[in-house]
């Protein structure tokens, strides 16, 4: 009689446990869908390119280097390092690529300059922006692949 | 199925409780914190994000992050460091500079006194050693660090932040060198 008590409280903590297992997946899941479903805005979609200039670069050609980069599409934010003759800029992938954006400054400018390419090794050894083997990494990429597919 | 209702009610009722005891207070941001001299949790509009509202404090917070992250792109010593900032990803994918961006300002704000922001990455002793870290390849050192303390500094300066504040922000940077160097 006991037992038979005590397996029916059971069940029904495990049916319990379950149901708001699920209400909290289904709660994870909505945020996540929100998060990355949300129109894009601010630097969410910005991808960062460099390029080293390999000759000194003075304060009018910095404006004029600025000039013909900002008047490609999908430039959102530049920076010139006067001291290391370097140009940081951030672009939007899906209207523009750093190949492009460094062909049409090589044409117009003329100035020798190299883009920057990251290679393996120091992509290896950089900072730490995400840990890609933490479990909540791994959950939210599940479901952003999962939302991306549908 | 009328009782499994109610024990699924309560265990949720109390987890919510449970959840909500670990709130903080918001009083707590009536001792003048760093992140309230900075706009705190006041909401403004997103210059970034047309139609969305930010946290004043958060805003300030995430332009200085973001013209330093610039800052450091462009400066040789710290790329060692910052690989994954200027690699390519395709397109609908997280950049390294919106992932920087993002969890540094998480930081930033957390640090500074945000009640509302929270910090989900690594700490930042087990960030910077490469034995506890696969992808820090070198630890590191105190003329990294300081460039690294230079840029957040420009970055402050580029936003026009007030030079007492960008001294509270540095003070608070120094507190994590000895964290943060480990060579």
């Amino acid at each position: 009689m006991k037992y038979t008590k005590l397996k029916r409280w059971g069940l029904r903590i495990a049916v319990s446990l379950g149901v708001i297992l699920m209400i909290l997946s289904t709660v994870l899941a909505v945020h996540i869908y929100q998060v990355t479903n949300k129109p894009k805005g601010g630097v969410d979609g910005w991808q960062l390119a460099r390029i080293d200039f390999k000759e000194p670069i003075d304060s009018n050609q910095i404006a004029e280097i600025r000039n013909v980069l900002h008047s490609q599409k999908g430039i959102k934010h530049s920076l010139f390092n006067p001291q290391e003759d370097i140009l940081v800029y951030a672009f939007d992938p899906e209207e523009q690529q750093s190949a492009e954006v460094y062909n049409i400054l090589q044409k117009e400018t003329g100035y020798k300059a190299e883009r920057y390419v990251v290679s393996a090794e120091d992509l290896a050894g950089s900072c730490p922006v995400i840990d890609k083997n933490s479990i909540t990494y791994r959950i939210s990429s599940g479901f952003q692949k999962l939302f991306k597919s549908n | 199925m009328k009782n499994v209702m109610k024990v699924s009610a309560l265990a949720l009722l109390g987890f919510s409780l449970t959840l909500g005891a670990c709130k903080k207070d918001n009083n707590d941001e009536a001792e003048v914190t760093l992140y309230s001299k900075l706009g705190g949790s006041t909401m403004v509009a997103d210059p970034a994000n047309p139609g969305t509202m930010i946290e004043q404090g958060r805003l300030g917070l995430r332009s200085v992050v973001d013209s330093t992250i610039f800052v450091i792109a462009g400066t040789p010593s710290l790329q060692p460091y910052f690989g994954s900032l200027l690699s390519e990803v395709g397109a609908g994918n997280l950049s390294g500079f919106a992932a920087l961006s993002g969890s540094l300002t998480d930081f930033f704000a957390v640090a500074t006194g945000s009640t509302t922001a929270t910090y989900n990455g690594l700490n930042m002793a087990a960030a910077h050693d490469p034995a506890r870290n696969p992808r820090m390849a070198l630890k590191s050192d105190n003329a990294a660090y300081d460039a690294f303390i230079g840029a957040v500094v420009t970055g402050a300066q580029k936003n026009s932040v007030p030079s007492p504040l960008i001294g509270e922000v540095g003070a608070l940077i120094e507190t994590l060198r000895t964290t943060i160097v480990q060579r």
